[in-house]
């Protein structure tokens, strides 16, 4: 009698399980939201504390789009309406005239110049133009053309008065291009906002090729995100595992490009020569802020692959995945225990 | 136990069973190895999620516009070669040189009109879903 109550009684638990989804915790509120800027798509993807309400997370993710917009604006090289900060400075070059530019413009400038590195140089707007044109024509620039371009570049022709917060560009035809930082900016200053907005618990800012992490995953697993393959952009090379809080952006040469005569030469081009550079189909940078990501992955991405070693590892916090023009794979020591690889045949990891 | 008790045992084993039955038809594995297009832009595109298959058994060239923030873009599809923007209302045309596409992966970007053109393995969503993102 009382094992055929037992028997019922189980009976009912288990098809309330069934129904029900016995033993699932609550579902926090998420919300996800991609829209279109700096030249790709952005995606925002964020979770609330149980209970938060769905309007308010909304509010969270469009304050942090708003926030990527205006740097966007500043930075737009073809702005139509109104001319970017980025544009005004260029129409002021070479005239003496200082320009006091707003504190997104000045910090990007600002912090590229002082750390000195020649290679990620702001002022190749003119190179890019070059460039540009040569796939319009489908045909190479000529030397002379290189050379004129590559006499208005150059990061120590920009002035800065920091008294002032201003601008000023040594030459007339000067033309600066944000291209190499202003996707990891505006996606550090996204993520500041949404770690600022209440009820905001966790989520991740997908930035086309810049990502970064907010907060730990409810499982308590890492941000599990997947590599690319070069090769063919439809398959992945593996997973990479985040921390919350880390940021990474990749630096290749498959999805920006100019092709001429059917050859493709990649857009990150090498402000030495004016020419692109073909050292790897790809370079991924790791650190804790979206903006060094970015930096990172350009500055990386333009040096051959010994300076491009000691680089990372006289850097603090930095960390680093190689994917050589010749297919062989290195990674920095801090992050090859972070990365499952699910390689397919012709890539060569490199032991080391 | 009683023939209630054997009666409704059997009803749940039953409906475990049809469960699984209907999961496993459901489950779109077997549909998702198709390319499809899709493109991103400030109108939604008319033809967004079209298969690849389908364009290609047409054997037919065909153009679409689509409505970006500034202006209008042409894209076209020709057999045997792909697609490709025609024309873009945009400052540096840089969009018109970069196709045409036809693998999975590949994009036409027009960063002026805010428009993406993109040819996706239907399965990519599936593969994305084991991810929290894919760095692009």
């Amino acid at each position: 009698m009382i094992a055929g109550r037992l028997f019922r009684g189980g009976l009912v638990i288990a098809l309330c399980c069934l129904l029900a989804g016995c033993g699932k915790a609550p579902i926090p509120s998420s919300y996800s939201s991609t829209r279109f800027m700096l030249g790709t798509t952005v995606t925002i993807e964020i979770q609330g504390e149980v209970g938060a309400g769905q309007e308010s997370l909304k509010e969270a993710a469009d304050a942090a789009f708003e926030r990527m917009q205006a740097i966007s604006d500043q930075v737009d090289r073809y702005a139509i309406e109104e001319p970017s900060q980025g544009m005004q400075l260029s129409r002021l070059a070479g005239t003496g005239q200082w320009l006091e530019v707003d504190a997104d413009i000045w910090r990007m400038l600002s912090q590229v110049k002082e750390i000195g590195r020649e290679e990620v140089d702001l002022t190749l707007g003119p190179l890019v133009d070059l460039w540009t044109k040569a796939a319009e024509d489908n045909q190479l620039p000529t030397e002379e053309s290189l050379a004129q371009a590559l006499a208005l570049c150059g990061m120590d022709q920009i002035e800065l008065d920091p008294a002032h917060q201003s601008v000023r560009l040594n030459q007339t035809k000067m033309s600066l291009d944000f291209g190499a930082v202003a996707k990891g900016y505006a996606l550090e200053e996204a993520w500041t906002v949404l770690s600022n907005a209440p009820g905001v618990v966790r989520g991740l800012i997908d930035a086309g090729g810049n990502i970064k992490t907010l907060g730990e995953k409810a499982d308590g697993t890492k941000w599990k995100i997947g590599l690319t393959d070069p090769a063919d952009p439809s398959l992945l090379l593996g997973a990479l595992n985040l921390e919350g809080g880390q940021a990474a952006a990749t630096s290749g040469d498959y999805q920006r490009f100019y092709e001429i005569q059917g050859r493709r030469y990649n857009h990150i081009i090498h402000p030495e020569n004016g020419w692109p550079v073909s050292h790897y189909h790809a370079v991924i940078a790791v650190t804790e802020d979206g903006f060094w990501s970015d930096y990172y992955s350009t500055l990386l991405f333009l040096l051959a692959e010994e300076e491009a070693r000691e680089l990372v590892e006289d850097t603090p916090q930095l960390e680093a995945i190689f994917i050589g023009a010749d297919d062989h794979i290195f990674v920095s020591e801090g992050i090859k225990n972070k990365i499952l690889w699910d390689l397919p045949g012709g890539y060569a990891l490199d032991p080391s | 136990m009683t023939r209630h008790d054997i009666f409704v045992f059997i009803a749940l084993v039953l409906l475990i069973f049809l469960a699984w039955i209907g999961l496993s038809f459901a489950n779109p594995k077997a549909e998702t190895e198709a390319l499809v297009l899709e493109v991103v832009s400030p109108v939604p595109f008319e033809d967004q999620g079209l298969s690849w298959t389908t364009l290609m058994k047409g054997g037919q060239a065909r153009q679409w516009t689509i409505q970006g923030e500034i202006g209008q873009l042409i894209l076209s599809y020709e057999p045997g070669e792909g697609l490709r923007l025609l024309e873009a209302d945009c400052p540096n045309q840089l969009c018109l040189h970069m196709g045409p596409i036809h693998k999975a992966g590949q994009v036409i970007l027009c960063a002026p009109n805010e428009v993406l053109i993109a040819l996706r393995q239907a399965s990519d969503h599936e593969k994305e879903g084991d991810f929290d993102a894919i760095l692009q």
